[in-house]
């Protein structure tokens, strides 16, 4: 090993993080480590806390995925109280959720993975941004982001209260019933955002789908690992966020277990390694075997890809078409290749925009009796649900007056942490090369991690005028040789 | 004054430490405001969830929490959107920070405002999970009411003798 170089941080991701790349004499990225040097302990937090306050806690971890949070815990105090809640109020919990996952999606489109295939890869940085998306697909577009994301986010505060920090949420149910208004509304909303999802994969048909350079990019070596899958299913098997089995496939495709949430202790487990705070999740029975990929490794993949390639179809027709689509052209399932994440996620659009409408069109969802009162004791108690970035399983143990004795959060991006510090690592070592480092370069190795969109919580109140990225060359003996930074 | 045109924003996250001294500052200086005709929002928000709330002003400012390490506790550092465009645009690590919003919204022509401040309070530690402040930052929050209250008229005059 030679040099040293540190990205640090990451930017368009949810959160904090920092990649190394490391040197040999030649030039060529021999090691690369995606650090997360972030260190929360939300869990910890919980402890002491009553169970009913974990839905509005939890939400807090970040402004990004709070519903994802809240509806997680909600389902776990609905388990911890033995309550089954009425079907409305599962219907009008999945609408919110829906909605969520379209805003929270189509905000990694447009803004944060979306750019670098809008604009380019390679493009320059002031370019490659929302206002690069802008100038490429035109001013009506980003407007229509805008409004969408507000028309979304205004049902959620119609519905669940607060939009950042949904309320709603309670053991046994939600804490009120829809009006017909809200429903109107909701219909209103579901058929325009079904519109937006499908201009937007009309978008990444154009501009991405038909140009032979970003396909090769996403079908190259570099953005490719065979890992198993991990989603949600119902009881077709068919995609579903909001509930259902715990479904894993194989990187043949076939499918390794389908368990209740109750089982996950069976299945997950978790490695540390030194140089970084996540926890890496992996599959207890095939076992922790370094960060390689195949049949052999307990790596997993969660998140849109990994969703799509666990179900055998999609719920809703538009979305199944072009779940069709996806696979005929990749021409296997499941599909390997981590820049598809981007391809899934717009899928998953169409998905939530048709489940919407689905569900505001039920006529049950005006009904008044939302809640089931929990009698029973608590005790334990586990929620699941896909959050956009992948499965989120939330589990306390309270003492008998439903005080949290225990907590254990597991999230998606430790769910994925080692197959993104497997596809930083490889993406470092089959693009640089003979010392070749450019910043677009870099901004490949980064999309190796910005398709997962992981989350890592972050808190950021710096505005002192940091670069955002920098590199830092070291010798061997760790002595600072050059820095490069980016473009102001 | 054209106070109906000004909005004053108090920022924070209720849960990890320091962060939520904007929230806390808003409750107590909310009142106080209105009745001067400012409008007022106490926001667990940020980046383009602030679109909404910051278009059709002529003035908007914004109360945060911030931690350079290189004042001391409770400092309040004033910075304007035109001054640190260069340095703060496409920083923000989700791309989507206060003034990446603000340029979004002229870019989208959805009516920022004309100027934009950040009152930021120096804080010491705005980044582990606690419901209390740092010690030494709650105890100067009578301080840092009468100050913010004040640094809040300061740049509304300053902005409209414009």
């Amino acid at each position: 090993m030679k040099h040293e170089i540190i990205i640090d941080p990451i930017t368009r991701l949810e959160g904090h993080g920092k990649i190394v790349i490391f040197l040999d004499d030649e030039g060529n990225a021999v090691k690369a480590y995606f650090q997360i040097p972030e260190l929360r302990g939300f869990e910890k937090f919980l402890e002491g806390r009553p169970a009913e306050d974990a839905p509005q806690i939890t939400s807090r971890i970040c402004g990004v995925c709070p519903t994802a949070h809240h509806t997680a815990a909600t389902k776990a105090l609905d388990d911890l109280y033995k309550v089954d809640p009425p079907s409305v109020a599962k219907k009008i919990r999945e609408l919110v959720y829906n909605a969520f996952m379209l805003e929270d999606h189509a905000l990694h489109v447009y803004i944060l993975g979306g750019p670098d295939f809008i604009v380019g890869p390679k493009a320059p940085k002031s370019e490659r941004n929302i206002y690069g998306v802008i100038k490429k697909v035109g001013l009506e577009v980003g407007l229509k982001v805008i409004k969408t994301r507000r028309e979304l986010r205004n049902l959620i505060t119609a519905i669940a209260g607060k939009v950042i920090h949904p309320v709603f949420g309670l053991p046994g149910g939600i804490s009120k019933p829809l009006t017909e208004d809200v429903r109107k509304k909701a219909i209103e909303v579901a058929q325009k955002s079904l519109d937006f999802a499908l201009f937007t994969y009309k978008i990444f048909k154009d501009i991405v789908l038909s140009n032979q350079e970003y396909l090769d990019l996403i079908l190259s070596d570099a953005y490719t690992h065979r890992t198993y899958y991990m989603g949600l299913v119902d009881d077709k098997n068919r995609l579903n966020f909001y509930d259902g089995k715990i479904r894993i496939v194989d990187p043949k495709g076939n499918e390794y277990a389908k368990f209740d949430v109750h089982e996950y202790h069976q299945y997950i487990a978790e490695h540390v390694e030194p140089w970084t705070y996540v926890k890496f999740l992996y599959l207890k029975k095939v076992g922790w075997k370094g960060f390689v990929d195949g049949e052999n490794s307990g790596i997993l993949c969660v998140a849109p890809l990994a969703r799509l390639n666990v179900a055998d179809s999609m719920a809703t027709p538009r979305a199944q078409e072009a779940f069709e689509e996806m696979f005929e052209m990749m021409g296997s399932k499941p599909v390997h290749h981590t820049l598809a994440m981007h391809w899934a996620r717009i899928i998953e659009m169409i998905y939530a925009a048709e489940r919407m409408i689905e569900l505001a069109n039920d006529p049950e969802l005006t009904d008044p009796n939302v809640r089931v009162i929990p009698t029973e004791t608590p005790g334990i108690g586990m929620g699941v649900v896909e959050a956009p970035r992948g499965l989120l399983i939330h589990h306390y143990e309270t003492d008998e007056k439903g005080i949290i004795k225990k907590a254990n959060l597991l999230v998606a991006t430790q769910h994925n942490a080692a197959r993104i510090a497997l596809s930083v690592d490889k993406a470092a070592k089959n693009l640089i090369k003979r010392g070749n480092i450019d910043e677009g370069l870099l901004n490949m190795i980064e999309m190796a991690f910005r398709a997962y969109d992981p989350c890592h919580a972050c808190a950021t109140h710096s505005i002192s005028g940091s670069m955002s990225l920098a590199i830092y060359l070291y010798n061997l003996k760790g002595k600072l040789i050059k820095v490069i930074k980016r473009d102001k | 004054m054209k106070s109906k045109s000004v909005i004053v924003l108090f920022l924070g996250n209720s849960i990890l430490t320091d962060d939520k001294i904007g929230l806390i500052l808003g409750e107590k200086l909310k009142k106080k405001l209105e009745n001067l005709g400012y409008k007022v929002e106490i926001l667990e928000k940020t980046g383009l969830e602030l679109i909404d709330y910051l278009s059709g002003y002529d003035l908007a400012v914004i109360v945060d929490s911030i931690k350079t390490g290189k004042y001391p506790t409770g400092s309040i550092l004033l910075f304007k959107n035109t001054d640190l465009e260069e340095t703060t645009l496409f920083k923000s690590p989700h791309y989507s920070g206060v003034f990446d919003s603000i340029k979004l919204m002229e870019v989208l022509n959805l009516n920022p405002p004309r100027e934009t401040y950040v009152l930021a309070i120096e804080v010491e530690n705005p980044y582990i999970v606690s419901e209390s402040l740092s010690p030494n930052l709650q105890a100067i929050i009578p301080f840092l009411v009468k100050k913010v209250f004040k640094k809040i008229l300061e740049v509304t005059e300053n902005c409209f003798k414009k």
